[in-house]
């Protein structure tokens, strides 16, 4: 378990543009689950590139694990960083699903007797071990992130980052690739950033950040954000289904104790309230 | 969804061919291409078919899927039997009909440089059918890996090759889809002057080369946050290790070579 | 123009061992004028179907009818005039953007039909203001402009066209919340200003139940079922079956009629109603 610090970073990609990243400061403690959202362009995508030290700030560090991400440690950093692209299209490299699989491990020197227990585990744990030898462009999107998922977890990281993961899939392959990315998570404790625009991972995460134009807006719990009065357009997310019915029953002058998170918490709590009252 | 299909894609199978390791397999087509070369007689020819149909057979492929998979290449095999036939003017006439004479010097030829043509071609595709293209590039990997002395970057060359060979069928189905959108905006591919066909054209390439730029761009950036890092400290994970198999094929082949040279003059 | 696909049925690589039966004896009619939304999984033939709807590809078995257009297999069939009239915003548009200019690239489509070129410029403009951008996007180069943009220009293409029918293929796919409402409600504008018939192929329950008059359900592709909303609001147990997910008022209701000792009817009210319908119910029950 890793912990990840980003003290008063600064980052644009040219000098002649306006900052990106702004004055953030943030920690992610060990073991933890954070959201990152923000609407588009405010900044979240290049989060998960500086965490990963594929673009450096200019002003500020960023830690991992107490280790300063530079040029110097890169390596050993991204060993015990795994991300999980938008489109898994795009980071399959190998022919076959064993091959893409094997990536990560063949470029750590892992041994290959290793390799081929890592692999079929990791396959496994996502469901896709009949697959071993498909070819990517014959798997569907749901498939295809499965297994990118598999290449990450057989590396062993600390942290993972989902960088909107489950976007470009249909709602039930979004719901079974979040279950199976959260199965995986709570049985290897690690440390979980996701950035999203989906609702359903926000209620999920121990922790949300707020994003605005590059810095940081606020950082509260899920129920706290629901609790609170925003721009859901602005956060760059639909304002959960479970307010809007919550607002409705508020103009009959119900009051709930706590903000419910979801369906059933909205359902337990109006039925409470009756029974007290 | 594919519509058409590439001559000598990969068939599946666990035949003895498909087992044989790759770099057996390229040394053997290298060899055989000079020994095709060296028949110089009915016996020779004879002996090289038989060869080469027992290794269709070996290979568990049907016959007939192995012909059509060149059946773009029959047009030149008809046409250079055709062309000896009437224009090579050896030998003794055979046949004569009007203008169009036959001498036996041309019937030999065709036929000889037909058979060669069509035995090349079927061996070396039987190569593509029964070895993947990943495993390909491992075989040749491994055979240039000498040439890493004079630095001459092999492991970057058999990564660029089996990358392209992951994104051809991504980028076929992206041309696809391109043709179906730009159809749909009046396009027209099929019809009209060459000039006009030309234009068409544009409208396709250009999306796809942005398109593929783009990958190229993201594949990047997911290869460095996958710690990839050139050839420093890396394993692999596929292996090329020769088996009993390759050991009876290399015999095998010998003697078979052997056999072919006391059989020819 | 109306839309009639009988017993349409459609194979990929017909008679080779890699033949996949796409699409298995469609029927359904689409009236002029309509707001239709197909739904299916990945997989389920939704965008089989709608290369069906321009000629794209003809079915392997049966006869689709666009306006006077009959498309079936072996008959040839005036494929430009009907693409004139048949416009098709596919999945990811702004990938088939290729011109050096936005102009250039949303006159495409109308120059490629012949449209004269003072009535082109008229369009790109009409077009440009339809999606919500300005004019001064016009002379800029299409690479240059952000994602949403792109989006929006891709679309301007299709529509100076002025296409009888549209048909939308996840239209909204990629873009954030926000994104997705705009381009959503954008095409439920175009549709009721101009009595467009419009065609939303979509995995998002949500949308096709705020915005389509008739549903089409596929399944494996196969047709599952076809109604207006409400009609398929009452088969729950066979919207269920295709696992696309509920929309999330009736999976509210489901899950309030597993707790209340009191049934909750969800005939496709409106929120607000249903609230006040279940409050009133919660106070009866109280007393």
């Amino acid at each position: 378990m890793t912990k990840i610090e980003f003290r008063n970073v600064y980052f644009r990609y040219h000098e002649d543009q306006n900052w990106i990243i702004e004055a953030l400061n943030f920690t992610i403690e060990p073991g933890e689950n954070v959201a990152i959202i923000g609407h588009n362009g405010s900044g979240k995508s290049t989060i998960a590139k500086l965490m990963m030290g594929l673009v450096y700030p200019q002003k500020g560090a960023i830690f991992v694990d107490g280790q300063r991400v530079t040029e110097d440690h890169i390596w050993e950093i991204r060993q015990k960083i795994g991300m999980v692209f938008q489109n898994p299209e795009t980071q399959f490299v190998g022919t076959t699903v064993r091959d893409d699989v094997a990536f990560g491990l063949e470029n750590r020197g892992v041994p290959r007797v290793e390799m081929v227990d890592r692999i079929k585990k990791s396959l496994i744990d996502v469901g896709m071990d009949d697959y071993t030898l498909h070819e990517p462009h014959h798997l569907s999107g749901g498939q295809k992130q499965r297994v990118a998922i598999a290449g990450v977890m057989a590396t062993e990281p600390d942290i993972v980052i989902l960088d909107e993961a489950t976007s470009m899939l249909d709602p039930i392959g979004r719901q079974e690739i979040a279950k199976v990315i959260s199965r995986i998570i709570k049985q290897r404790r690690m440390t979980t950033v996701s950035i999203t625009h989906d609702v359903k991972e926000v209620m999920q995460a121990d922790r949300v950040i707020i994003l605005k134009g590059g810095e940081l807006y606020q950082c509260l719990t899920p129920r706290q954000l629901l609790a609170g009065e925003y721009d859901w357009d602005y956060l760059g997310l639909t304002k959960p289904f479970v307010l809007s019915v919550k607002e409705e029953f508020e103009k009959y002058g119900y009051q709930f104790e706590h903000t419910p998170l979801n369906h059933e918490e909205l359902i337990d709590a109006l039925w409470t309230y009756y029974s007290k009252t | 969804m594919k519509s058409f299909m590439v001559i000598g894609q990969y068939v599946p199978s666990r035949s003895p061919l498909h087992l044989l390791d790759p770099r057996f397999k390229l040394l053997f087509i290298f060899g055989f291409v000079f020994i095709v070369f060296l028949a110089n007689n009915a016996a020779s020819y004879a002996l090289l078919t038989i060869y080469s149909f027992s290794f269709i057979i070996l290979s568990r492929l049907h016959i007939r899927y192995v012909l059509k998979g060149i059946a773009p290449i029959w047009f030149f095999i008809l046409f250079s039997l055709l062309f000896h036939l009437f224009f090579t003017k050896e030998g003794e006439l055979l046949y004569q009909l009007g203008f169009i004479s036959i001498y036996d010097g041309g019937l030999i030829k065709g036929v000889t440089i037909s058979l060669r043509f069509l035995l090349l071609i079927m061996v070396t595709s039987l190569l593509t059918l029964t070895t993947t293209p990943m495993e390909i590039t491992d075989g040749i990997e491994a055979l240039l890996k000498p040439l890493k002395k004079w630095k001459v970057p092999v492991h970057e060359l058999a990564l660029m090759i089996s990358i392209s060979l992951r994104f051809i069928p991504t980028l076929m189905d992206e041309l696809e889809k391109i043709s179906k959108a730009q159809a749909s905006r009046g396009v027209d591919f099929k019809t009209g002057s060459w000039k006009s066909r030309i234009y068409a054209v544009i409208p396709l390439l250009v999306p796809l080369f942005i398109s593929a730029f783009k990958r190229a761009e993201n594949l990047a950036i997911a290869m460095e946050a996958r710690g990839y890092r050139g050839d420093v400290g890396r394993t692999k994970l596929r292996k090329l290790q020769m088996t009993k198999l390759d050991y009876m094929a290399i015999f095998v082949v010998l003697a078979l070579a052997g056999l072919f040279f006391w059989i020819r003059e | 123009m109306d839309i009639l696909f009988k017993n349409v049925n459609y194979t990929y690589q017909a008679n080779t061992p890699f033949a996949f039966k796409a699409l298995k004896n469609i029927s359904f009619t689409i009236p002029s004028g309509k707001y239709m939304a197909i739904i299916g999984h990945t997989g389920s033939g939704k965008s089989t179907l709608l290369q069906h709807i321009n000629g794209l590809l003809l079915p392997t078995e049966g006869t689709v009818k666009v306006g006077d257009y009959l498309l079936e297999k072996g008959r040839k069939s005036d494929l430009k005039g009907l693409r004139q009239k048949v416009g098709i915003v596919f999945q990811y548009p702004e990938h088939q953007l290729f011109e050096e200019t936005v102009e250039k690239d949303i006159s495409f489509g109308p120059k490629n039909f012949g449209v004269a070129e003072t009535e082109i410029k008229a369009r790109v403009r009409k077009a440009i203001t339809d999606v919500g951008l300005t004019e001064e996007i016009l002379a800029k180069s299409p690479f240059e402009l952000s994602g949403g943009q792109m989006r929006r220009v891709a679309i301007a293409g299709v529509l100076a066209v002025e296409p009888e029918i549209l048909v939308l293929d996840e239209p909204t796919a990629g873009l954030d919340p926000k994104g997705q409402k705009e381009i959503m409600e954008l095409f439920y504008h175009l549709h009721k200003q101009k009595n467009r018939t419009t065609i939303l192929v979509t995995h998002h329950m949500d949308d096709a139940f705020t915005y389509a008059d008739q549903i089409l359900i596929l399944k494996e592709g196969a047709k599952l079922m076809e109604g207006t909303p409400d009609q398929i609001f009452q088969k729950r147990d066979l919207l269920t079956s295709v696992q696309l997910g509920l929309p999330e008022i009736l999976a509210f209701v489901e899950t309030a009629n597993k707790k209340f000792p009191f049934p909750i009817e969800y005939n496709g009210q409106s929120l607000d109603l249903l609230v006040e319908e279940i409050e009133k119910k919660l106070k009866r029950a109280k007393q």
